[in-house]
């Protein structure tokens, strides 16, 4: 059963008339998008905009002009840590990877676990709760790493791991975060086949049963398509097209 | 005119030789140092215990401080290479406080607290420089050629080129630079100039020991002087120099005990150099912010 | 062989203190990747408060310590609000700048209230007799640097490891703005992490001030040693950088009673230029920085 596009839904996250500029360079030139529930694919050429958009989207940048609405509300200029502890809220991947290098596979999924349910610092420091107790999180913690085949590796620095396996760690964060709405920059790239299939069954299972959102950029055509239920097309700094879910992925 | 106002623009005059010499290597090579007390030390007590125990005339006191102090100077400009510029502003204190512990301990050549007296008066053509009267001029005229000297050398090619490795040193080596060359003569520079101050304080007061100021808060002092007038500019060091050496004598005015003045003066010199820091970087006339 | 045990005994309890001031130098770096200069006046400044509370208006210990513990911890918290925060753009020598300017201001204010002179504060120790290690003698107050130490560790490995806080801090430390897309307020964790070591900073202050002396600036040659030996342990290492300051501790006292009492504070600083020459990122540190 493929998810569509609900039209009766608000958008999770809608954006009109963004503009960003860098020196001169436009990058993103009066953007309008709407992103839906569902896996949404944003394809076009380098420096099309796509990283720009993401990082306005996920507060890492301000829009020069524009607005940005989440479930309605205007977010504009939101740091990314109030972003994320948002309900619905929004988080992301990152094309560089970036872990936390010195703490544990499992701790690197942890951390999501914790932060991003909409608690607040002080209400954070009223909980100093030791970790062992929340046995809870720690399970589907571990439900993730299980998908992801990473939880032999589960004590591991994160440092020691594969590009494959740093990949699909940084994806498992994600998913155990809280959020929304999750923008997923080049999740594809660089990885083997058989990761990319693990990837994607574990989008579309986050999809169909937690109700998560996906975002993502990447240029591998075939896995796009294969896993998107639509795809959006990016040129200079706009949207400029969808190719529709005809390819999409059907169970 | 009295002494007082005499001793004032004298002591104005060394400091801003002080400062100059540390603008060449904190504004013209970008080495952010903060033990350059050092060099003044070495400097005076070069000339004092050139002439008061050897018998040497004064130039040649000052010629060996300032072969000294070059030497030192040197040595500190080889980590500059290596390390990050916090690692190499403590590195810095480090060998200012070095000093300043070799200065108060090494009795047998310093006589540490109880200092080394008789330092004769320097004479220029047989004409003894005194306080109020040849002194003056004889400072504010090194000033002036100094700073003269220096604008030459910041307007040089040598000059440009020094002031590109400071403010991007892989760039500049990309264009065949090589870095060393200008940090170590900044590094040299500065120190022989901070030596012929510390000479000349020396002459000044013909008495001079381990704590007359050759220690931590003299080097933030000059290093204020030049943060506050703006790095990299002439007139800014100098006019920095004279405001913060005029801080203590306004607190004068107040008629405040020592006990209470010194601190305050600390207390003033820390909130400036907090303030400038945050809120305008550059200082009152420079035009350069930190290198990125 | 008496002496060298009294030396060694007599460095590890002053190892103990540079460890204690040398975790904050290294929390604080984790997560802001720069140096604190003035962490080291924070154990001056508590020392003042639990002084001032104790002598001058007679409360009893327990609250000395309260106080001058919240004293210090808030002190952090400002400073980093003034003093840090502001320039976390800025090229990193700014911030130590403005550091070298808070902690010329925190050293000259404790002078104009208190005198240059040396003060103490009494935690009821005084009377009792150290304890006799086969030949050399374990002062009673040195004794409780070393227990109040190792308590300290313990209670911090815990926070680190098990509470949330403490993985935050480690996640920032680690990526501050991978942290951010997963909630965690960095700037709050910086201040946090301010409050956390100026606290136990100022535990160090206390057990200075009670064991040894009490001074306008103390703090200056503590946190040169205790910086120090974050460089020899890595700055990064936080078990790297106390076990550096155990050993500085040792090795500072050991050469002190040994070659020249004199120039003791001139060992931490050849063991600086030696490190920084030759090893900078310290024995524990990852090589691929240039430091």
């Amino acid at each position: 059963m493929a998810t569509l596009l609900n039209d009766n839904r608000q958008p999770i996250l809608s954006a009109r008339g963004l503009r960003k500029r860098f020196d001169g360079v436009v990058a993103l030139d009066s953007l309008d998008i709407d992103i839906e529930d569902g896996i949404t694919g944003v394809v076009g050429p380098n420096g099309a905009g796509k990283t720009t958009l993401f990082d306005v989207l996920s507060g890492f940048s301000r829009p020069d002009s524009g607005t940005v609405l989440l479930c309605g509300r205007r977010v504009n200029g939101w740091p990314p840590h109030r972003l994320a502890r948002q309900h619905p809220g929004i988080t992301r991947s990152f094309q560089e990877i970036r872990l936390f290098e010195e703490l544990s596979v499992l701790d690197n999924v942890l951390v999501a676990r914790k932060f991003s349910g909409g608690t607040t610092v002080w209400g954070i420091m009223r909980r100093l709760t030791i970790r062992r107790e929340l046995r809870k999180e720690l399970n589907e913690v571990l439900k993730i790493l299980r998908l992801l085949e990473l939880a032999d590796l589960q004590q591991r620095r994160a440092h020691e791991l594969s590009y494959g396996q740093r990949k699909l760690l940084e994806l498992g964060r994600c998913l155990a975060a809280e959020s929304r709405l999750t923008l997923l920059d080049e999740p594809f790239a660089g990885v083997n086949p058989h990761m990319i299939e693990l990837i994607c069954r574990a989008l579309t299972k986050a999809r169909d049963g937690s109700q998560k959102a996906f975002l993502l950029v990447d240029h591998n055509r075939r896995a796009m398509e294969s896993v998107c239920d639509r795809i959006l097309r990016m040129e200079q700094g706009r949207v400029v097209g969808a190719v529709t879910g005809g390819q999409a992925h059907v169970a | 005119m009295d002494l007082h106002t005499v001793e004032m623009i004298n002591s104005a005059g060394i400091w801003a030789i002080l400062a100059l010499s540390l603008n060449v290597i904190v504004g013209y090579a970008g080495i952010a140092s903060i033990g350059h007390a050092a060099f003044y030390a070495i400097g005076a007590y070069s000339s004092a215990i050139m002439c008061v125990r050897l018998g040497a005339p004064p130039w040649l006191g000052m010629a060996v401080g300032c072969v000294l102090a070059a030497g030192l100077g040197a040595l500190i400009s080889i980590p500059s290479l290596r390390l990050r510029d916090d690692y190499l502003m403590l590195t810095t204190l480090g060998f200012g406080e070095i000093v300043y512990l070799t200065c108060r301990n090494w009795e047998s050549l310093t006589n540490g607290p109880r200092g080394i007296g008789g330092i004769p008066t320097l004479r220029v053509l047989s004409v003894p420089v005194t306080e109020m009267g040849l002194m003056p001029w004889l400072i504010w005229g090194c000033v002036f050629t100094l700073a003269g000297l220096l604008w030459a050398l910041e307007h040089s090619p040598f000059g440009r080129q020094m002031m590109a490795v400071r403010d991007n040193e892989i760039a500049a080596m990309s264009l065949g630079v090589r870095p060393i060359l200008y940090k170590l003569t900044a590094m040299v520079v500065g120190a022989m100039a901070a030596s012929f101050a510390g000479s000349l304080l020396a002459h000044k007061l013909s008495f001079i020991d381990s704590e007359a100021g050759f220690g931590l808060s003299t080097s933030v002092m000059v290093f204020a002087m030049v943060i506050l007038g703006g790095r990299g500019s002439i007139m800014g060091v100098v006019a920095g120099a004279i405001l913060l050496s005029a801080v203590p004598e306004v607190l004068r005015r107040f008629g405040l005990p020592l006990a209470t003045a010194a601190p305050l003066r600390q207390i003033i010199f820390g909130i400036l150099l907090v303030a400038i820091v945050v809120f305008r970087p550059q200082g009152l006339f420079g035009k350069l912010k930190f290198r990125e | 062989m008496d002496l060298f045990l009294q030396f060694l005994i007599n460095g590890l309890a002053i190892g103990a203190v540079y460890a204690i001031v040398a975790v904050g130098y290294s929390l604080i770096y984790g997560v802001l990747q720069c140096i604190a200069f003035s962490h080291a006046d924070t154990c001056m400044v508590s020392g003042y408060v639990a002084y001032a509370a104790m002598a001058l208006l007679g409360l009893p210990l327990p609250v000395a310590v309260l106080m001058a513990i919240s004293a210090g911890a808030l002190l952090g918290v400002i400073v980093e609000r003034v003093a840090y925060r502001p320039l976390r753009h800025a090229p990193r020598i700014m911030p130590l700048i403005s550091a070298l300017g808070v902690s010329i201001i925190l050293q000259n204010a404790a002078a104009l209230l208190f005198g240059p002179q040396s003060r103490n504060i009494d935690i009821g120790v005084s009377s009792l007799r150290g304890i006799a290690i086969s030949g050399a003698v374990l002062p009673a107050a040195e004794a409780v640097i070393l227990i109040t130490a190792l308590i300290l560790g313990i209670g911090l490995y815990f926070f680190l490891k098990s509470t949330r806080i403490g993985l935050a801090i480690r996640a920032v430390a680690c990526d501050a703005e991978a942290a951010e897309v997963l909630g965690i307020p960095s700037q709050a964790i910086v201040s946090i992490t301010f409050a956390v070591s100026s606290a136990v900073a100022a535990v160090g202050g206390l057990l200075v001030a009670s064991a040894y002396d009490l001074f306008p600036t103390m703090g200056v040659l503590l946190g040169f040693k205790a910086f120090t030996a974050c460089v020899l342990g890595g700055i990064r290492s936080l078990y790297g950088s106390i076990v550096a300051a155990v050993c500085l501790g040792v090795v500072e006292n050991l050469a002190a009673g040994y070659l020249s009492s004199e120039y003791k504070d001139a060992y931490a600083f050849a063991i600086l230029v030696g490190v920084l020459a030759v090893r900078p990122q310290g024995l524990f540190g990852a090589s691929d920085r240039r430091i």
